[in-house]
């Protein structure tokens, strides 16, 4: 019965004027009064919620920051750029720039000739060790020529021969 | 790529399922498709403050954030957001009902049973003006099911999900509502003889 009551008022000419008028009253009202920003309403959640808001960054605008790094680096003189190379100005040192570089130098060494150089002086100790602990006695019968050596002397005679005499004379 | 991703083409259904996952850009999509509808619904509920519609608006799409992970899979999210809206003004009407023991306040300074000037009878103006009173006249639940019938254009069945109430009291309402308008209205009704 309501239903048959309702769809008689609605096809009512006087009821249809008021649900048209107020159907555009209704959208000028909406027209007329825009709500709140989304941004302010997240706000206003982050606040509620306790957590600090998330920076929304944009892929374009990581592109464009990039696109400006690029056109900044190409343009900067990095290499062209005159370096001040004064370290003194006015009782004011400027330290341009600090540098240690420690070069190795490869020396050969002569293996052979250090390892002959080691053999003679070993020698040589060995005679000093020995003049050491020889008696002077000794040491002048060490230092007569051998009469038995047939080694010939620079002067084409035996070493006996050359020198005997003048030992025999010397030592008495 | 989800960044460069539009959800214009989704269902706010879709849209609604990825607010529940804390999608901000899906909530940013609902709200520029809603905001507007659910301010006008405000602003016509609330007796024309829009400073109150305005913050009812925000308050409803606090709670629709809020109340994300409960919202229902199959459900139409206008009914639902409509629901939370008119609940809100339940509450409003009774917060005002304690405070101020009598009807919504009208911002409109004109009495509707004053008589109008006979030149004035047939003017647009006059009846719009006279209609906007009428209208913040007729009870809350009357008031909501005329709106979101004739103005928001809902199915009945949708409004008796929004109202929670049966069909037939939504026809009911309805039918008490138009009468109570086209009554009130009728001096300035040039259609009627």
């Amino acid at each position: 019965m309501k239903e048959d009551d309702l769809n008689r008022l609605e096809h009512s000419d006087e009821v249809k004027r008021i649900v048209d008028i107020s159907k555009v009253l209704y959208d000028k009202d909406k027209s007329a009064n825009t709500p709140r920003s989304f941004d302010s309403l997240m706000k206003e959640i982050n606040r509620r919620e306790g957590t600090p808001r998330k920076v929304a960054i944009s892929p374009w605008w990581l592109v464009a920051a990039c696109l400006i790094g690029v056109l900044i680096g190409w343009n900067f003189p990095f290499e062209d750029a005159p370096k001040n190379e004064k370290l003194a100005l006015n009782d004011t040192v400027y330290i341009t720039e600090k540098h240690t570089d420690t070069i190795y130098q490869q020396v050969q060494v002569e293996r052979k000739a250090f390892q002959r150089k080691e053999r003679r002086e070993a020698v040589s100790t060995r005679q000093m060790e020995a003049q050491t602990i020889t008696p002077p006695v000794v040491r002048n019968e060490m230092s007569l020529p051998d009469l038995k050596s047939i080694r010939p002397a620079t002067s084409g005679r035996s070493l006996a021969q050359e020198n005997f005499p003048i030992h025999l004379l010397v030592s008495l | 790529m989800r960044i460069f991703r539009s959800y214009r083409q989704d269902t706010d259904e879709e849209l609604m399922r990825r607010v529940s996952r804390n999608d901000t850009t899906a909530f940013e999509e609902i709200y520029t498709r809603y905001a507007k509808r659910m301010q006008g619904f405000f602003i016509r509920m609330l007796g024309y403050d829009i400073a109150k519609a305005e913050d009812f608006t925000q308050e409803l799409f606090l709670k629709v954030y809020e109340s994300r992970s409960a919202y229902e899979e199959g459900r139409t999210f206008s009914s639902w957001a409509f629901s939370m809206a008119y609940n809100l003004c339940k509450n409003e009407y009774r917060h005002r009902e304690v405070v101020e023991t009598h009807e919504l306040e009208l911002n409109y300074d004109s009495d509707s049973t004053e008589e109008p000037a006979f030149e004035k009878i047939y003017d647009q103006a006059v009846f719009e003006n006279q209609l906007s009173i009428s209208l913040t006249k007729l009870p809350a639940d009357q008031l909501a099911a005329f709106t979101l019938r004739y103005n928001e254009e809902l199915s009945v069945s949708e409004i008796a999900r929004i109202l929670d109430c049966p069909e037939g009291t939504v026809k009911s309402r309805l039918h008490y509502a138009l009468r109570s308008l086209s009554q009130s209205l009728s001096m300035y009704n040039p259609i009627k003889p």
